[in-house]
Order: structure tokens, then sequence, then C-alpha cells
């Protein structure tokens, strides 16, 4: 009698034990929100002063960078798979697409210049209105948007699981194989790769005072005098506040056709409010503002004189400041 | 036949039992899971606290992590806030630091679970920062330019004759101020020199740009130092500060909540434990009374057994003896004697196992009583003096003058142990001689403990042997049950016999040197002084001689210690010789002669002293013989007084008083009740459906003389009854149609217990079964197999 008995209280210590269980699986949440962490480290060199040379990347997970290479270039992503992330962010031209507004599935065009991608990861937005904080919730923006890729996650999904090599990669490096959040860490370790270090600001920032030539110290001379080193600072030379487009003169009738901010906040001071772009790479990122209207350089540097310092800049003084904004560009480093 | 089927009643309550727990063993399962609802129960509360603690669980890890990010998010608005209002500060150069901590308060705000509370706040104050970062930031290129201009007025200061100068001095003035006047000021002395103002374009310096910094200035400086303020007073800091105290509460209410739900489930789970040791308990409990109640099935069937062994053994001892009655020639005789010697033995051994199995089932009770130690000695002095003479052993009593005439205990027990003592050394000695000897070990105020020891010149016993001694069915040499018989039990009785008075049994021994047994008992003194103190030693012995003729040297020490003690001037002689010698020396009033002695016997110093005349006054011939042995060789000398060895002290005192008064001796013969006058008209009805006991108990009543009649059952019985008129009834109590139980119901309803006694004859001796044959209203009860001398002692009670 007591060995049954005492196989019998086994039996319901362990009946108990797994209603319990069940009852925490049936009732363990499932997280919706797609909550993606990439372990991807920078080393940041401080300077003196208000412009920031680019950080080193110390650590990536190169497999995930290159998944995430491969659906950058992939036009699955896309809902009649003719376009792809690459379409309009041509990393070696400078991270965007050189038209004023890109170009998307059925020949849509979109509202807003191309922002590059390169260097995005330290910009404290995403997106010119700054809908988007960080890389990770930006992605799906242009996957759902229906002039740009025109699709939805479960499309996208359901394409990548029936390409078998894009399977393959998702089962070896994640356990889960295909999901939102793989798609999403793969792209967002990928933009984190895309680092333009090198460039000769950089170099001179580090205290190479031959990197830049003698018009390009004169050119920052003048960018620090005339004010522009208020808003284009930091690391990525701007990309770390929002800034109202002709706040010292009224912008001309082409550049205020974009409410900008105020589309997300609908707050009345929110009017004409963009991101303050990064002006890394800016001599390859033509045409420029947020709507690609200003085709030249030359004439960004005109125009944003006017507007935002309040200053007619002689042609001299535009020269010199071209000069110095091409000493932002380098190329991608190859991991 | 009929001796299985006498118990129709019991047979019935066992299967009845049997049934029952069958019954308990096979129930239906349902029931059996039952019966372990605790334990269900428990589980069930188990399973819903498990639930309740994975809850609990779940609750305190999100109120963790809500804690937490109300914390971090708590210390990124307030750093925020820090980082913010140095963006106005010429110092900081770069917002990177102020972007990342907005960056980061942004994305921990995602993570807020209660936004609404505060989504406003958050929304107010993302605005005012943003608002102030831009207007801060603007306002640096513009004090920039009114920087550059006030060196451009200092180096040109001839060409503008002071106006713009003065613009830049009031612009100061604003600026350390703060003021509207200030502020109105400029405008209006800008109005009133436009004109001049305008010339500085001429000089290099845009009039109308510069013009539009001083407004900006002028329009937001106020604004954004306002907005300092505004910054520092938003309420967001410390609705977060509260918030996170709630969160920080929340969190350790779930903490003790779970807290809570740990300690039931381990409460439960104790609870379990528990269950399961009180069901360990009560199966040991169980399990225990089935031993018990198994213990208690062998005890019974132990009296049974004992009860149907013992009414043909009644019938076998009776007619044996009844037998020895008849005209016998020797053989025959011989035989029938050693045939009851052989029931006897049978009944001993039976008797033996009864009472251990009584002893063990703790049946057993110790009736302590007043009684006469010399009457103890002499009972079993009287069982055990045959034998021991038949086997020419001198058997011995010593009681030592400090051991009370009277003691308080029971005689019975304490009888018992001492004649198994003396029966196995009586056994166990082939020659030489035991010795009984009775003294007080230690003297105490209420109860003194007294020392009963047999010592013997037997075969002895090893160290080892001895150890074992006392254990249950062991004799210390399985050989001996061969040699000596016997069932083993007889020690281990005695020793638990011992125990029950609280005393203590034991041996030394040697091997081939004989034994020492003994008993120590706690006994009180008598509790009643005894009324009829008889003077001790008569005055009238006093000063008497006496000669002993002995060869034991012991026993002519402890009888001329006794003489002694009586006043009596003591001759010993070993031989006839010395013996003839002396009293032809001295006249002697007394002379006890031992009948047996080495090569002659006590009868040729008789028939010396009867040819002569030169013998003492009284002689008394002493032996450890059976008088009917040497009666015959008495033939033709005169009657003599003889007592039988051993000798007790008030034996030897009584025999030199009777032999004055001139009375006969006393013999166990004797006290068999002889026919008297009055015997023809005592009736007795004899109630007993056996045949054999019939004619046992029949003849043996026949045989004191008296009027017996015989029922075959009770209800023949109640007819007798009714139509004669009995003295004394004796009832069988397990007998067909109507048993002694009913039928002496029947009786008492007319006929109350000194009209008409009744004695139950029954082979079943248990305590409590008496006890009911009183309570239904006998007199008493008689033990089957009885022997005449009981049977005798009954009839003589209730004869008056």
């Amino acid at each position: 009698m007591t060995r049954r008995y005492y196989i019998g209280l086994l039996l319901g210590l362990m009946l108990s034990l797994f209603f319990v269980f069940v009852y925490s699986n049936l009732t363990a949440q499932t997280d919706t929100t797609i909550l993606v962490s990439t372990n991807t480290q920078y080393s940041f060199t401080q300077v003196e002063g208000a412009l920031q040379p680019l950080p080193e990347i110390i650590y990536i997970d190169e497999r995930w960078r290159d998944l995430g290479k491969a659906l950058f270039n992939s036009p699955l992503l896309s809902s009649d798979n003719s376009i792809s992330c690459a379409s309009c962010h041509l990393v070696d031209y400078g991270g965007d697409d050189g038209f004023p507004v890109s170009t998307g599935i059925n020949s849509a065009t979109g509202g807003r210049n191309s922002p590059t991608v390169l260097n995005a990861a330290f910009n404290f937005v995403q997106f010119w209105d700054g809908r988007s904080t960080t890389l990770a919730q930006q992605v799906s923006g242009p996957i759902h948007n229906p002039i740009e890729m025109g699709s939805n996650w479960e499309q996208v999904i359901t394409k990548l699981k029936n390409d078998k090599l894009f399977n393959n990669i998702f089962q070896s490096i994640n356990s889960d194989g295909v999901t939102i959040s793989a798609v999403v860490k793969a792209i967002t370790t990928y933009e984190e790769s895309l680092v333009t270090r090198g460039a000769a600001i950089d170099q001179y920032l580090l205290g190479d005072e031959n990197a830049l030539t003698q018009q390009q110290q004169t050119g920052f001379q003048k960018f620090r005098q005339y004010g522009c080193i208020t808003c284009h600072q930091g690391v990525n030379i701007g990309g770390n506040l929002f800034q109202k487009i002709g706040r010292i003169d009224d912008a001309p009738d082409s550049l205020t056709t974009d409410l900008g901010r105020y589309g997300v906040t609908a707050q009345e001071h929110d009017k004409y409010v963009f991101k303050v772009p990064s002006l890394r790479n800016v001599a390859d990122t033509a045409p420029y503002f947020h709507n690609g209207q200003i085709s030249t350089l030359y004439e960004a540097i005109q125009i944003m004189g006017r507007l935002q310092l309040g200053r007619e800049l002689s042609e001299q003084d535009i020269l010199d400041l071209e000069a110095f904004l091409q000493s932002f560009s380098a190329d991608v480093e190859e991991g | 036949m009929g001796y299985f089927v006498k118990h129709p009643q019991n047979v019935h309550t066992q299967s009845k039992s049997q049934k029952k727990t069958a019954e308990q063993q096979t129930p239906s399962s349902h029931s059996r899971l039952l019966c372990y609802w605790p334990e269900l129960l428990a589980f069930f509360v188990l399973t819903i606290l498990g639930i309740s603690t994975v809850d609990a669980w779940r609750a305190r890890q999100s109120a963790e992590v809500n804690y937490q990010v109300s914390q971090d998010f708590q210390y990124l608005v307030s750093e925020l806030t820090v980082a913010t209002l140095l963006v106005d500060y010429t110092t900081t150069e770069n917002y990177d630091k102020q972007a990342q901590l907005l960056l980061s308060a942004e994305d921990t705000w995602r993570l807020i679970d209660d936004k609404n509370t505060i989504e406003e706040q958050w929304k107010e104050y993302n605005y005012n920062i943003a608002h102030f970062v831009q207007l801060a930031s603007m306002l640096k290129t513009s004090r920039r330019f009114i920087g550059d201009a006030e060196v451009h007025f200092n180096d040109n200061l001839a060409a503008f004759g002071g106006a713009g100068e003065h613009v830049i001095a009031l612009m100061l003035s604003f600026e350390t101020r703060l003021n509207e006047h200030i502020a109105q000021d400029v405008r209006d002395y800008i109005s009133a020199n436009e004109p001049k103002l305008q010339q500085i374009s001429d000089v290099g310096m845009q009039w109308h740009m510069l013009k539009r910094h001083i407004e900006f200035i002028l329009d937001n400086a106020v604004k954004v130092s306002q907005l300092v303020g505004t910054v520092q007073a938003l309420p967001l800091p410390a609705t977060l500060q509260t918030h996170t105290k709630v969160k920080s509460a929340i969190w350790s209410e779930s903490s003790q909540h779970l807290y809570l739900m740990v300690t039931l489930v381990i409460a439960n789970l104790f609870f379990i434990l528990v269950c399961v040791f009180v069901r360990q308990a009560q199966d040991l409990k169980h399990s225990s009374l089935k031993a018990f109640a198994a213990a208690e099935a062998k005890s019974q069937f132990l009296a049974n057994m004992s009860h149907e062994i013992r009414t043909p053994l009644n019938g076998i001892i009776g007619l044996a003896d009844l037998c020895l009655r008849t005209s016998l020639d020797t053989v025959q005789k011989g035989y029938i004697e050693k045939l009851l010697f052989s029931g006897k033995s049978l009944l001993t051994i039976i008797n033996d196992i009864l009472d251990f199995s009584k002893i063990e089932s703790k049946k057993l009770d110790i009736v302590p009583v007043d009684f006469d130690v010399e009457m103890l000695l002499s009972n079993v002095k009287t069982m055990i003096a045959k034998q021991a003479s038949e086997k020419g052993l001198e058997l011995i009593f010593i009681v030592e003058s400090d051991v009370p005439a009277k003691l308080h205990g029971d005689n019975i027990r304490i009888g018992q142990v001492l004649l198994n003592l003396v029966s196995n050394a009586t056994k166990f000695t082939e020659a030489g001689h035991v010795i009984i000897r009775l003294r007080r070990d230690k003297t105490g105020s209420e109860t003194s403990v007294y020392r009963f020891s047999v010592e013997d010149t037997g075969i002895g016993l090893s160290p080892k042997q001895c150890q074992k001694l006392f254990s249950r069915f062991t004799q210390a040499d399985s050989s001996t049950t061969r040699k000596f018989g016997g069932t083993g039990l007889g020690l281990s009785i005695s020793k638990l016999l011992t125990e029950l008075m609280h005393g203590e049994i034991g041996v030394e021994s040697e091997l081939n040197k004989g034994s020492q047994f003994y008993f120590c008992l706690p006994l009180a003194d008598a509790k009643y002084a005894d009324s009829k103190t008889v003077e001790f030693p008569d005055q009238r012995l006093i000063g008497k001689s006496l000669l002993i003729l002995e060869d034991h040297p012991v026993t002519m020490e402890i009888t001329t210690i006794m003489a002694n003690h009586m006043g009596l001037l003591v001759t010993q002689a070993f031989t006839v010789k010395d013996a003839a010698r002396a009293s032809s020396q001295q006249h002697f009033d007394y002379a006890l002669v031992d009948w047996h002695l080495p090569n002659q016997n006590g009868g040729l110093l008789l028939k010396k002293w009867e040819h002569t005349g030169e013998h003492p006054t009284h002689i008394i011939i002493f032996t450890a013989f059976d008088s009917a042995v040497f009666r015959s060789e008495l033939n033709g000398l005169n009657e003599y007084k003889v007592i039988n060895k051993p000798i007790l002290l008030h034996q030897l005192h009584d025999a030199f008083l009777n032999e004055v008064g001139g009375e006969e001796f006393e013999s166990q013969e004797q006290q068999i009740v002889q026919p008297t006058e009055n015997a023809k008209s005592f009736k007795v009805l004899l109630v007993e459906d056996n045949a054999i006991n019939q004619v046992v108990a029949g003849e043996m009543l026949k045989d004191m003389q008296l009027e017996v009649d015989i029922a075959e059952n009770g209800l023949i019985a109640l007819n007798m009854v009714e139509s004669n008129d009995y003295d004394l009834i004796f009832m069988d109590i397990q007998m067909p149609e109507m048993d002694g139980m009913q039928a002496t119901l029947k009786i008492r309803e007319d006929y109350n217990s000194t009209e008409l006694p009744i004695i139950a004859l029954t082979a079943n001796v248990l305590k409590d079964e008496t006890e009911k044959y009183l309570e239904v209203g006998m007199n008493d009860h008689l033990g089957k197999p009885f022997e005449r001398i009981a049977l005798s002692t009954i009839v003589q009670k209730y004869r008056g």
C-alpha cells in the first residue's frame, strides 16, 4: 500500500506541476513589439571643438551584417520585386540616389529627397521629419510606404522563407529562422556598418594639419565664423537637432511646400521644422534639401547663408565653404 | 468428536471479522481515492497556488521592468534637461550629448507602460526643449553676427559716426538685462537712425542682415531666457519622481505578493508532508493493531486448545486416579501410576503454555494477599517431596529467623516460581541435596526484599548456558529435553512472573558442581496481624532433651538449629550405633529418627529400643519416603508418629506438641473428606454432557459418600432441579441444548446462591471467563481437569 501511495503522491505532484506549466505556457506573453538589439560597438575619439571625428567600429556581427547587406540589395522586399533599399540608397555614391525625389514601385515618386544611409546610425532621429528615432524603427517605413516598396511584413517574410538561399542563411544564424525581428536586425546591423571614416576633415580634427588645403582651412574658418557650425556640429556634422528652415530670412517658395515635422507632431511651431541633415558626404548627395529642389552645393550654401545665417555670402565665401565641405567625403570602410 | 465444533459462536465471529477485513482490502477504487481527500485537496490547492505564483512572478517581473524603466526615464529626463540648458552656453559647441540623451529618452519613453498619465507633460517638455534648442542655437549665430559687426565698427569708427556703435552698445545692454524697455529703445533708435545705419552697407556690412539678426535677438532673447525658466519649472520631473515612487511601491508590493505565494506553496508542500507522516503513523498503528489482534487470536487459540485438551485429560487423570483405588496387582498398579504421572506431566505442560501466553498477552494479574510463609513452603514441599524422596535426595528448607511468619504478596505465583525452581533442581540432581532457603535481603520501611534460593548438587550449568537460560523454549542443553523432558517454558515463566512482581531472578552455577537459582521479591509485611498467634516456642518443650538420628549433615544441622530454637537440648547421632549408645547413656524426652540411613534404617533402632525398653518417651519417625513404603516395614512395631522430610519449623514444633497431646499425624490422604454421619443427606447434581467426565466426576463424588445425580445438559438439569431437592450443583459450561450459563440463569430465577450453590466445571480457566460465570450467578468454579482434593475442598466448603 505504501509504495502505491508514494507513487500516487508523486503522480499528483507531477500532475499539479504539469497544470502550472501548461498554464504558464498558455499565458506567456508573446511580445508584439519588435525589440531589436544589435551588438555593434563603436569607439569614439573626443577632440576639442564642435566637430567630432567618426568613430571606429570595434565590433560588429559580420553574419548579420552580411545578411543585412543581402537584404538591403534584395528586391524581394518590395511588393512587385522591382526595387530594393539599394535602389534609392546607393552606398557607393553617397548613400542616396541623386534624384530630387526617389522613384518607388510602379514608377511612383515620393515627396522627399532620399537621405543618405551613410553614417545614419549617428543621426539622432531618422527621416527628414524625425518620425523614427532608431534605424530599426525606420526599416519598416519604406517597406510599407505604398509609393516606396509598397509591401508588408507578412509578404516579405513569406517571400524570404520561400527563397531557399535567404531561408538557409536565416536558419543558420537565427534560431527562429525568418522573422520580422531578424530582418530588421540584419538591415540595422548593415546600416550600422556604413561608416565613412577617414574623411579629410576627420584626419584634420585628429591632428593632421595638412589634411585640409589652404582654401579648405579658410572655409573651416568661415564655417565657424558665420555660424554654420551652430547647427552642423557633432560627429555627423548635423543630424542632432531639429531646426526651422528660414529662421532668419523667409525661405523661397520652392522650399516651403513641405510642412516638415508639423506632419508628425501637428504643432504650429513645428511648421517648416526639419532634422538638420548630416553634412558628411554632402558633396556626393546632390540634389539638396528635403525635396531636392536645389541641385548644386554652391546654391545650397548660398541659400543656407541667407535663410539660416542672415548673411549674403560673397562668392569667395561660398567657394571657400564649398571647398571645405568637400573634405567631409569618404568611402565606406570595408569590414 | 465434538471438541472442535463446541464453539459455533467463535467460529462465527471469526468468519465475520475475516469478511470485514476482506471488505477493507477491496473497496472500490472510487472510495479508495476519496479517502485520500486531504492529499487530493492539497494537490488541487497546489495547482491553484502554482498558477497564482506564476502570475505573481510575472507581475513582479513586469513591475520590476516598469520600475527600472521609470527610474531610467526619470534619470534621462533630468540629464536631458541639464544638457538642453547647456546648449545655450557658448562653451557647448556641439549638441551630440543632448541629441543622444533625447534619443535614449525617446526609446525609454516607448517602454513606459502607462504613457497616458504623463503623455501630455512629456509632449509639453519635448516641445519646450526642442524650441529652446532651436532658438538657442540660432541666437548663437545672431550673436556671432553682431560680434562680427562690433569688430567691424571698431575698425571703421570714423565712418559711422557712432550710430552703429551705439546700436551694438544698446544690444549689449539688452543682452545683459534682457529688458523689454531696452528692446523698445533699440527699436526706436533703429527706426530713428535708419538712414544713417543704412550707410554701413557701404563698408561691407549688410545693414538689412544686421537688422534681421538684431530683430531676431530682440524677439527671441527674452523668450529663450524665459524658456530656461519654463523648462526648469516643467512638472514632468516631479511627476516622474512620483511615477517612479509608485512603480517602486508596486514592485515591492508585487514582491511581497510573490513571497506570500511562495510561502503558501511551501506551506502546502509541508502539509502534504504532514499528510504523509500522519498516514505513516496510521499505517504503523494499523499494523500494530493487526499484530495485537494476531496475538489476541493466538492467545484465544491457546486458551481454546488448552480447553480442548483439558477435557479429555480430565478423563485420563480422573479415571487413572479412580482405577488406582480399585484392587490391582502390582504390575497394573505400576502402569496406572505411570499413566497418572504422564497425564499430570501433560497437564503441567499445558498449564505452562497457557501461563506463558497469558503473561505475554498481559492477561495475568498479580493478586497480592496476606499469606503464611510456612504454608507456602509446605505446599511446595507437598508437591515435590515424593519426587525427591524417590530419587533419594535430601530436601532441606531453611527459613531464616528474620523472615516474618506472614507476608503480603501473590502466594500462588510465588509458589509457582519456587516450585518451578525446586522441581528443576530435583529433576537435574541425581544425588545429594536440594536446599530451599528464604532470607531477608534488604529491609525497607514498608516492603523488604526477600530472597528465595534453591541450591542443588546437580549437573550445573556453564556460564554460556546460564545466559540464555531464561529465554523462551530454551533448556541448557537441547539434549536435556530428551533426557529430562519439559517444555523449557518453566524458567521463562518464572522470569516473567518475577518481573511482574517487580522482582528479579538469576542463577549462579558451575558445571558439574550444582547451581543456585534465586529470585528476589519486594514483599510487604502482612497487612493484618495474625489474630491467633500461637505461643512459640511452647513452654512445655523448653528444656526437654532430644536425640536426633540423622546421617545427612546439613539436615542434621538444620534440624538441630530448629530444635535449639524451640528450647530443646539436642544430642546428635549419625548412625544407629551412636543413637543406641546415646540412649543407653541418657533418657531422652524426644527422639527424631531418620528412617533411611546408609546400610541400615531407622526400623533397626526402633526394634532395638522396643527390645531393650530404653527408648525415649516420644519417638518421631522422620522420613522423605512415602509413609506407605515403610509402613509395611513397621509391621510388628508400635504405631509411631511420622513426619515427612523436609521438615519445617512449625511442622516440627507441632509434631512435638501433638506427640505430647497424643494426636495422630496428618497425612495428605487425611485431608480427603471422610464419610460422616450426615453425608447421606447431601445431594449433588452433576450437569455434564461428556460421558467420560460424567464417570470421573461422578465416581469421585460418590467416593465422598455423596448422593450424585447426573444430567446431560442444562435442560435436563432444570427438570431435575424442579423434581428433586439438591444441595449442590456442578455445572459444565459448554453443553448442547442448553449451556451452563443459561441453565444457571434459569435456576437463579427460583433459587438464590445460598439456597442452591452452583459450581462451574470448566476447562476454560481464563480469568475473564471465570468472572462471567460468577456474574450469571454461579458461586465458584473448578478448572478441569480437577483433582480429587480440589473437588473435596469445594464440597466441604458448601457442605458447611
